[in-house]
């Protein structure tokens, strides 16, 4: 495939911050101020490799439920909800890297309490990052024509099924810009990572 | 030799640039396989390489970038195709050259994705068999992100092909790829492999690339390719475009070319104007090919480890000679074991581990290449192959993610005969052993003709002095006492002619009491006389000083910044045990009492109550000190988290804690090593691969004191049943974390009912509800690891210890 109009870049760990309630809802308690849990954030900062990618397209729905980004349609009566007042669009994705997945499966080994803070601060920072990137595109809409960026969406929620993570993939050229790929269901190497349409909206 | 490789001993010659501006120009659409147009528009595809032919590019790569049989059934077809169309492009010109190019293959390898090797390396395969037979002059493995791909490309394009194999990776900002290798790691891997040339492509700009150049610099031998991009893509008045103009981009490839870069190229973004301007700009570059380095390299998928002057250790704990643990781990296939050995090991500050799997009764050519496979999937560290059975040293370097060291070849011609080959088709660096075809000189003479004699030999297979590394062999003193002057002779002499050295330094002392002390001394006399890397027990504390004492002593320690780390981590190891050095025990001043133990193991102290464990063992009676000092804390730390005062990390950390001393415990109980005889069955059932809940209820098992039979995820109902019935096993614990999967856990509680056995069934999960453990039949629905210790201890008749 070829898409020559694709964003992306990386970021510094210590530019991420991670979201505290986001941390004490995947460990079910505790916070990132606790010795053990600064002390996992050190190794998990050592091994993170935070990328981002991005594109903007046009958006038409040819049907009601169907969305049409160009570069191939989505069914889903859930996204077409989300969508339907949005004229453009952006495909983004974000990673953690590999070496976070490398992580997790050495603490799996080394200590249990480890791997569960760790792959908590992980799912935290993912989300976190990802709210970064939205963020910065929400307002760069903002700044540019006055639109309003609507909720991200991601394949897998509502009715909206996980193989769709493929055109996105491919529209951000995740498998260059990011190192991701996906096995046969549509999962995601390295897991850490979270994909989304955000739709673009104008009053 | 290849025409290609000839001309570039002699001048600069240069890659075509980006192909996806181009071919927007021609009309592809966005979306659009550029691919298909080998077959569709063969003249606008021969026009773009034709573009680049004229702009001054020596060699094109094909339009094959995404090709494989995965993708497109016509691979051959589109392949042929595309060769013929940049053949058509070169004629008419001299000097020009066709390379066909081999992109990832957009999807992950084992063990971090699901794509196993050597079906990688088959797809690969059959790509490198349709481009030898279409006629192109190389192979250009490109924008490759990960090491062990990389790795099968080389592979199948060695095994299929006579023609050059030229490698350029995609580097991050970090100057790694992004499964985490640094240039180090991957030149020693490349050529080791016997790549031509190697270098970097994509990512980002001739800009970032400059800050990387110096490593490739200072360990490349082969010649250097630099295809950066246009930059980075921005976004100006609603356009994405890359930042780099062709006389910017020029610039900065003129000074490329003046720190190294031998082959000059550009990637995504770049036109053929980039590659008309840099190939004016550094005409006037002098042109020097990169020198021949000597730096002894061994490597994994994210860095190399330099054998030289400052000492490197070799962890010996995966060797199961004279360990019953491994032995019987090896024999029950239980990889856990060997990987715990694994980290620890790397925690304690091995550089490289030895891998030896080599027992009788086991199938030692695939128990190396799985052992291999798993540890490199929990520790980075390089590893040392370990065995005597040439297949199982093929199937592990086969496998093996990096540039391994090779245990090992001696001067018996057969074997000699059987290792160099593999050595040089893999890449290696090779530990020789002193032995000659009548076995061990007694004479250090002796020792170092034989050395010489394998380094000579390993040279006609066209491996390097400097992949050679010998082991003098330390032989114990207990029966002859000149043994270790010997052995430090060759290791003196050897080093003089600039060959490494290593030992299995723990040798000297066997059949000695306290082997430590004999052992450490003769480590630093061998490191005093230059002995370069050593086999050893990283957990041996005077090993461990002996090797930071030397290192600060010879100023390979900057000021002495790691001996003081480690001469303060080992003071707190050695401190008085327990909570003696917290505020509790400043109330009490107690040390080595079961209050002690048990406020270690509500803290989750583990390290201390290991400590505390053995103290009290020379007091007390194993089975008192489990039932006054481990469940009593458990129970109180299990309490908290059920009453919400500490959460999960604590919980678990506490069940560490109590593990480890348990383990200490276990040794004085009378049936040391067997199981309780309370065992209980875990298993994430099929279909479902999140095992993190099932991990939780594990541990705390464990910590009980529970003989936990861990079935892993993803496990077929009746293999879950069947285990039952062979352990005769009372009780199953499934775990399930999706909606989809609870069908195959009710499936597998239908199994075992049908067995007509009294197996008492607990499920548990993020999906299920104690009416869903109802509906599927199973006995109890566990909300928590707690609840799922508290059914178990009830189960076995044992609640209310506290």
């Amino acid at each position: 495939m070829i898409y020559t109009d694709v964003v992306y870049g990386s970021e510094e760990p210590e530019k991420v911050k991670i979201d505290p309630g986001e941390f004490l809802r995947r460990a079910g308690g505790g916070s990132l101020e606790l010795p053990e849990v600064k002390s996992c954030k050190n190794v998990f900062d050592g091994k993170v490799s935070y990328r981002y990618a991005w594109a903007r397209m046009e958006l038409t729905f040819p049907e009601e439920g169907v969305c049409d980004f160009g570069c191939g349609i989505i069914e889903s009566r859930d996204l077409y909800k989300n969508l339907r007042e949005c004229r453009e669009a952006y495909m983004m994705g974000v990673t953690l890297g590999a070496g976070i997945d490398r992580l997790l499966r050495t603490l799996g080994i080394k200590s249990p309490a480890e791997h569960f803070i760790t792959d908590a601060l992980a799912s935290a920072a993912v989300e976190s990052f990802c709210d970064m990137v939205d963020l910065s595109l929400r307002e760069a809409v903002k700044a540019g024509n006055g639109g309003v960026c609507r909720p991200r969406y991601s394949p897998g929620y509502g009715d909206c099924d996980i193989k769709y993570q493929r055109l996105l993939t491919e529209r951000i050229n995740a498998e260059k810009t990011l190192g991701i790929s996906l096995n046969e269901s549509c999962f995601m190497t390295p897991s850490k990572s979270v994909t989304a349409i955000m739709g673009i909206k104008y009053e | 030799m290849s025409k290609l490789i000839e001309l570039i001993k002699q001048k600069r010659i240069f890659f075509d640039g980006g192909t996806g501006t181009v071919l927007q120009s021609m009309g592809i659409e966005p979306g659009e396989s550029p691919e298909k147009w080998n077959i569709e528009h063969p003249d606008r595809i021969e026009s773009l390489h034709r573009a680049y032919f004229e702009a001054g590019s020596n060699i094109v790569l094909t339009n094959t970038f995404g090709i494989n049989r995965e993708k497109f059934e016509n691979y051959e077809e589109l392949i042929k195709a595309g060769i013929q169309c940049a053949k058509k492009a070169a004629e008419g010109y001299d000097d020009r050259f066709v390379a066909f190019d081999i992109g990832p293959l957009g999807k992950m390898l084992e063990p971090l994705g699901n794509l196993p090797f050597e079906e990688a390396v088959s797809i690969f395969a059959d790509n490198v068999k349709a481009a030898a037979a279409g006629g192109a002059d190389l192979i250009v493995i490109e924008t490759m992100n990960d090491a062990y791909e990389t790795k099968a490309a080389v592979i199948a394009a060695k095994e299929n092909c006579n023609l050059p194999v030229f490698v350029t990776n995609a580097y991050d900002e970090r100057g790694r790829l992004m499964t985490g290798a640094t240039p180090a790691a991957m030149i020693a891997m490349l050529e080791g492999l016997g790549v031509d040339a190697l270098g970097m492509n994509c990512s980002f700009g001739p800009d970032r690339m400059l800050e990387i150049i110096g490593e490739f610099r200072e360990y490349a031998s082969v010649p250097l390719i630099i295809k950066p991009n246009a930059g980075m893509p921005e976004v100006v008045n609603g356009e994405t475009r890359f930042s780099i103009g062709p006389d910017e981009f020029a610039d900065y490839m003129e000074e490329l070319a003046r720190r190294g870069g031998t082959i000059l190229g550009g990637c995504c973004g770049t036109t053929p104007e980039h590659i008309r301007k840099m190939a004016e700009r550094t005409a006037a570059v002098e042109y020097v090919l990169p020198e021949k380095k000597n730096h002894t390299l061994v490597s994994s998928y994210t860095h190399a480890v330099v054998i030289g002057e400052d000492p490197v250790l070799i962890g010996e704990r995966i060797n199961p000679t004279g360990k019953s643990k491994l032995k019987e781990a090896l024999r029950n296939g239980d990889m856990d074991y060997i990987l715990g050995e694994a980290v620890s090991q790397e925690e304690a500050g091995a550089h490289i581990l030895d891998v030896n799997v080599g027992l009788p009764e086991i199938d030692e050519v695939s128990m190396m290449a799985d052992a291999v496979k798993e540890i490199q999937s929990v520790t980075a560290l390089p590893l040392q192959i370990d065995t005597s059975d040439p297949e199982a040293m093929e199937a592990g370097m086969r496998v093996y993610n990096g540039k391994p060291l090779v245990n090992s070849v001696n001067g018996k011609k057969k074997v000699m005969e059987e290792i160099f080959p593999l050595v040089k088709k893999y890449g290696g660096t090779v530990i020789a052993l002193t032995i000659g075809e009548d076995g061990i000189p007694e004479t250090a003479e002796g020792r170092i003709e034989i050395a010489l004699d394998i380094v000579k030999k390993a040279e006609e297979y066209g491996i390097d002095k400097k992949d050679i590394i010998v082991d003098p062999l330390a032989m114990t003193i207990s029966s002859n006492q000149e043994s270790a002057a010997v052995a430090l002779e060759v290791v003196k002499t050897l080093k003089s002619m600039g060959i490494k050295t290593s030992m299995g330094v723990s040798n000297i002392s066997f059949g000695l009491p306290k082997r430590d002390i004999i052992n450490s001394v003769f480590f630093a006399n061998a490191l005093e006389q230059g002995m370069s890397c050593a086999i050893m027990n990283p957990f041996s504390a005077s090993m461990m000083d002996v090797y930071h004492a030397f290192r600060a002593l010879k100023g390979f320690d900057k000021s002495c910044m790691n001996y003081i780390e480690y001469a303060e981590q080992r003071a707190e190891l050695t401190a008085a045990p327990a909570g003696t050095a917290d505020k509790k025990s400043e109330k009490n001043g107690s040390s080595g009492s079961e209050e002690d133990l048990k406020y270690c193991v509500i803290k989750g102290f583990r390290d201390k109550a290991v400590k505390a464990a053995s103290l009290i063992l020379k007091m007390e009676k194993p089975l008192d000190i489990i039932n006054n000092s481990i469940v009593p804390a458990l129970n109180e730390i299990g309490r908290d988290f059920e009453e919400k005062r500490a959460y999960l990390p604590q919980l678990l950390m506490s069940a560490e804690a109590a593990s480890a001393a348990f383990d200490v415990i276990k040794t004085a109980l009378p049936s040391a090593g067997e199981d309780s005889g309370k065992s209980v069955i875990l298993a994430t059932v099929k279909g479902d691969i999140h095992d993190i809940g099932k991990n939780i209820v594990k541990v705390l098992l464990q910590s009980y004191g529970f003989n936990v039979i861990d079935l892993g995820k993803d496990v077929a109902p009746e293999t879950i049943r069947d285990c039952a019935l062979e352990k005769q096993c009372s009780l199953v614990g499934l775990s399930a974390l999706m909606t989809t999967t609870v069908p195959s856990m009710e499936e597998t509680i239908k199994l075992i009912r049908e067995t007509g056995r009294d197996i008492k069934v607990m499920v548990g999960g993020a999906v299920l509800t104690e009416e869903y453990a109802n509906m599927i039949g199973a006995d109890r629905y566990s909300p928590d690891a707690m609840d799922a210790v508290r059914y178990t201890e009830m189960h076995y008749g044992m609640a209310d210890r506290d």
